[in-house]
């Protein structure tokens, strides 16, 4: 039995967007929404988390942060993508500094659509990345971009 | 020679299991006092065995070493402590442990980890002189180092060693980076330096050193312990709820007081040590001793 499933630790990143889904993501990790019960912290340590949580989009300024971020967690690690931004570019795709979504940069295990996704999406994606995160810690933590 | 061998045995099987429990009630009583759902009483054992799980990557190849000198010291203080035997070579075991965990947060070269251990040296500065007075307290009041014979025999220390109980409490406050005083390590709300001292243990490396923290605390209040502890039942009963409830005031003390900085720990811790540990030392050996 994996214990990855009961102590998940979420590092948290606002991409290039309008900052509405990182309000979002702040209201499903207060205490209304029992996160906590099951194990999910925010930690903001990259060298400790365990599911890499992305809001916004991509743009040349901060692809290199995100894969750093993505390159500093250690296997097994998931990477779950918040809000219309981060699935494609969303709203600002068309913008001349965006690059896209966050799978231009890592790969993407599970993606929350939505401007912005409300706290109960945002769990209930949480629960279903916890189930690719759980998978790689079963398989030895196979997770290359 | 057996009793010590399974005293040791004990220690390094109960301990975790303690230290573990006492955290998670400890997470529970905090999550009601800031009116959280909070976590489950075993999120601190999920939350290592995960580590275990996890790969560790090292960023220098020293840090590795040093921790496992960490864990080599910080498990003989506590095999020493609970084999009975010499309570001055416990806190010389510990110090050494301590000073192990600071070099191997400088050894990464990562700004947070060096601040961390900067802070980790101050907290070390400010409480090992109070936790020597206790020993010599000790040794003044019942005339012998030794853990087995402080614990077994003799009245109970608290009344005539109640300076230096106070200013333990205080000072295990410090030593186990509990809040107000998780300055090393910044363990709680406030994230100012990342994980400080921690920031650059990963995985398994961040597992080993949670549990090695469960180890630390549980001699500590192993000490705290003797304060209470007579040789009879009632001593050894009156002991373990004092510990316990010493628990529970950090644990609350923790929530309601905010993070304090460096300097005010070092020199409270300081004065605290002058007020009422060296005090109460000589009150012991020319009031009490009669010497």
């Amino acid at each position: 039995m994996s214990f990855a499933k009961k102590s998940p630790w979420v590092l948290y990143f606002g991409g290039a967007g309008c900052n509405g889904c990182g309000a979002e993501v702040m209201a499903a990790f207060n205490g209304d929404y029992g996160l906590e019960k099951d194990g999910f912290k925010l930690t903001n340590n990259p060298k400790h988390a365990d599911i890499l949580l992305l809001t916004g989009g991509v743009n040349n300024q901060n692809r290199d942060v995100i894969k750093q971020l993505y390159e500093q967690m250690v296997e097994p690690k998931a990477v779950l993508a918040v809000g219309d931004c981060a699935c494609d570019g969303g709203l600002f795709k068309d913008g001349d500094n965006i690059v896209g979504g966050m799978e231009k940069v890592v790969t993407v295990d599970h993606r929350i659509p939505g401007c912005a996704p409300d706290p109960e999406s945002l769990v209930a994606g949480l629960k279903e990345v916890l189930e690719v995160f759980d998978e790689k810690a079963t398989d030895g933590g196979e997770g290359e971009e | 020679m057996i009793t010590k061998i399974l005293m040791i045995v004990a220690y390094l099987l109960i301990a975790p299991v303690a230290g573990c429990i006492f955290e998670g009630l400890g997470r529970m009583l905090s999550a009601v006092l800031e009116g959280r759902a909070g976590a489950t009483l075993l999120q601190p054992y999920y939350d290592v065995r995960k580590l275990l799980e996890k790969d560790s990557m090292s960023p220098s190849p020293h840090q590795d070493l040093y921790l496992l000198i960490h864990m080599i010291f910080t498990l003989a203080a506590g095999g020493v402590f609970f084999a009975g035997g010499d309570l001055m070579l416990v806190v010389v075991l510990q110090i050494t442990a301590t000073a192990f965990a600071v070099t191997a947060a400088y050894s990464s070269g990562s700004p947070y980890s060096v601040l961390g251990a900067r802070r980790k040296m101050l907290m070390m500065m400010a409480c090992q002189p109070m936790i020597i007075a206790t020993a010599v307290g000790f040794y003044i009041y019942k005339d012998t180092f030794g853990v087995r014979e402080l614990a077994g025999s003799g009245g109970m220390a608290l009344l005539p060693m109640a300076g230096l109980f106070l200013g333990f409490i205080y000072i295990m406050t410090i030593k186990l980076e509990a809040a107000p005083f998780d300055l090393g390590a910044s363990g709680s709300g406030i994230h100012e330096l990342v994980s400080g001292t921690e920031t650059e243990y990963t995985g398994r490396t961040l597992g080993v050193m949670k549990m090695m923290g469960w180890y630390e605390r549980v001699t500590m209040f192993g000490i705290l312990f003797l304060f209470l502890s007579n040789g009879r039942v009632t001593g050894y009963i009156v002991g373990i709820l004092v510990c316990a409830a010493v628990y529970f005031l950090q644990v609350i003390g923790g929530g309601v007081l905010s993070r304090v900085k460096p300097d005010f720990a070092l020199r409270s811790a300081w004065v605290i040590t002058i007020a009422l540990g060296i005090v109460n030392l000589f009150v012991l050996q020319f009031v009490i001793e009669g010497v």
